[in-house]
């Protein structure tokens, strides 16, 4: 299955194309270019994509099923509501096979509009979206006892990762901070989770998760959550808990045929997004993060999983090119495919696309600018 | 083609004919070229300029000075049209290439902006003026190789002890020949874009 995305007058995007949404995808730009959101937006339709399969496979397996989705109530949790203009275009296509395809359009402020009613039985397909939003860095504070209870809402990219954050810390107790030579570590006890921070190396120190390194707290979400969708999380559950709900409720069940089973469902997929993985981080922690990110999500995972990133670092940026080279010389680290990675410039409302294309390469030289900008100064005072 | 610019071109948008002097040539195995103060300045010294030409057969180049060209014309025409630095071609139909340099030392009002995007947008838009008009599109048209060339200074280096700038800028060692990027638009109008770093060289083979 081949995704697209068309965005045209939506906030700072003037026009948007992406005509395959690599495996691998990162956006780069200023603050307030639009990379959030072009990556909330992907992220949304992707949702909407889903619920058009789930309401499908209803439809297919004999099951009344209605379907609207109030768009402008999610354009508002995604907080892009104010964007939306009488001009604005959104179009999410998915294609199979070069001949059918799907598309989901929203145009010019008003409804969505389905290019079918319903997904042929052979195309059906079965996804879990999470966004690792930038306000990971609240989830220690969050998960602290008491906290929760105060039924605060610290807006829905919050909720999300955190929703997604005590998923995962209820399947995984350990996971190895490489790139701080730390350990994070899920205790149970009779008041429920307690998340620990301890050290690895000799000066030994076991502390809560809210009182770590700034740059533990954001990047421990970011290794949990791929690791559980990748390696832990269970399509079998998550169907049950999505379809088999919603039949057994009102009898539907006894209606209910089956037009495939899960396991007969081909193209199941996690899609992880990712906003500013530096966060908080130093330079050479940041790489080493990456690493861990990647083995998570394209090397040790069991299951098929799409990576979304953001961000400013050029150390991420430049990383890739590493990666890329590693691969072509297949060495056993880390490492990433030239042909299953796009990395895109959002600027003045549209993208450029680095990926180089005389060489296995990353334009970086958009994040190297600024250093040129700053010894030019430099050399111009004398 | 600056026959082609200062006859063709202003006859057809109906603007009085130009008679600057915006052509240069040269046969020189290596020369570089810089804005000067707004003149497009040719030199064969290493490092003078921001974009860097081989031409290792010593073929007959031909530089237009683009931006002094349009700059020249009324302002109500030039009003909003963004533009590239130069055109260079060599006299054996073998390279087009439309160069827009960006040398921060000088134009260092726009220092700290996007300038990736920018540029990539005066070639475009240079592009699609020149080639909206016939004859111009037929001589660009008769040319095996055609390329926008966006050509950026590398800064130096502070001090010995200091490496940011050359450790930023090393992915450039790595591809001597330039960037090739993907652009849906200029490739559609039959263009290659490339972007040139520091020691990067346009090559004219």
């Amino acid at each position: 299955m081949k995704e697209s995305i068309t965005i045209k007058n939506l906030g700072p995007l003037k026009d948007i194309f992406i005509e395959e949404i690599k495996p691998f995808t990162v956006f780069i730009g200023e603050s307030g270019s639009g990379k959030s959101t072009l990556m909330k937006v992907i992220s949304l339709f992707r949702w909407i994509y889903k619920m058009h399969n789930i309401h499908s496979y209803y439809i297919k397996s004999n099951v009344d099923s209605p379907f609207e989705i109030d768009i402008h109530f999610y354009f508002e949790n995604c907080g892009i509501k104010e964007f939306i203009k009488s001009d604005t275009i959104i179009i999410y296509k998915t294609t199979f096979d070069k001949e059918v395809n799907y598309e989901i359009k929203f145009i010019g402020n008003d409804t969505l509009f389905f290019s079918k009613q319903t997904i042929n039985a052979s195309d059906l397909t079965f996804n879990k979206i999470s966004f690792i939003s930038e306000t990971r860095n609240i989830i220690p504070l969050w998960a602290n006892r008491g906290a929760t209870l105060t039924g605060g809402n610290l807006g829905f990219y919050f909720h999300e990762v955190f929703k997604d954050f005590d998923l995962a810390s209820d399947a995984i107790k350990d996971v190895e901070l490489k790139h701080l030579d730390l350990k994070f570590s899920v205790k149970k006890d009779h008041l429920g989770k307690n998340y620990r921070i301890e050290s690895k190396n000799n000066e030994k120190f076991d502390i809560e998760f809210k009182n770590s390194s700034s740059g533990t707290q954001t990047s421990v979400p970011i290794l949990l959550i791929s690791q559980f969708f990748a390696n832990n999380f269970k399509f079998e559950d998550a169907f049950n808990s999505s379809v088999l709900k919603y039949l057994s409720s009102d009898n539907r069940l006894t209606d209910f045929k089956a037009v495939k089973n899960l396991s007969d469902i081909k193209d199941k997929k996690i899609y992880i997004h990712i906003e500013e993985p530096e966060l908080s981080l130093f330079p050479d922690a940041q790489c080493k993060l990456i690493d861990d990110l990647i083995k998570n999500c394209f090397i040790n995972n069991t299951n098929p999983v799409e990576l979304l990133v953001s961000t400013h670092s050029p150390y991420i940026v430049n990383y890739l090119n590493l990666l890329i080279k590693r691969f072509d010389k297949n060495i056993e680290e880390a490492k990433y495919n030239y042909d299953e990675l796009a990395v895109y410039q959002v600027a003045e409302g549209s993208l450029i696309n680095l990926m180089a294309q005389n060489e296995r390469l990353v334009n970086t030289n958009p994040l190297s600018d600024t250093i040129n900008d700053i010894y030019n100064e430099y050399e111009k005072l004398g | 083609m600056d026959s082609l610019l200062k006859n063709d071109f202003t006859s057809f948008h109906q603007l009085p004919i130009s008679i600057l002097n915006i052509r240069q040539d040269t046969i020189l195995a290596y020369f570089e070229l810089e804005d000067i103060d707004t003149v497009l300045t040719l030199s064969s010294i290493k490092d003078f300029g921001t974009a860097k030409y081989a031409n290792p057969n010593n073929l007959e180049v031909t530089i237009i000075d683009y931006d002094t060209f349009l700059t020249s014309l009324s302002h109500r025409f030039k009003q909003g049209k963004s533009r590239c630095d130069a055109i260079v071609y060599t006299q054996n139909k073998s390279y087009f290439l439309l160069n827009e340099l960006k040398n921060r030392k000088i134009v260092d009002e726009n220092a700290f902006q996007e300038v990736l995007s920018g540029a990539i947008s005066q070639m475009l838009n240079t592009l699609r003026l020149i080639k909206s008009v016939p004859p111009i599109d037929n001589f660009i048209e008769s040319f095996s190789k055609k390329r926008c060339c966006y050509c950026n200074k590398q800064s130096n280096n502070p001090s010995p002890i200091i490496d940011a700038p050359n450790a930023f800028n090393r992915l450039n060692n790595l591809v001597p020949d330039g960037i090739e990027m993907e652009h849906s638009e200029i490739n559609a109008l039959g263009f290659e874009l490339f972007q040139y770093t520091g020691s990067q060289t346009i090559k004219l083979n």
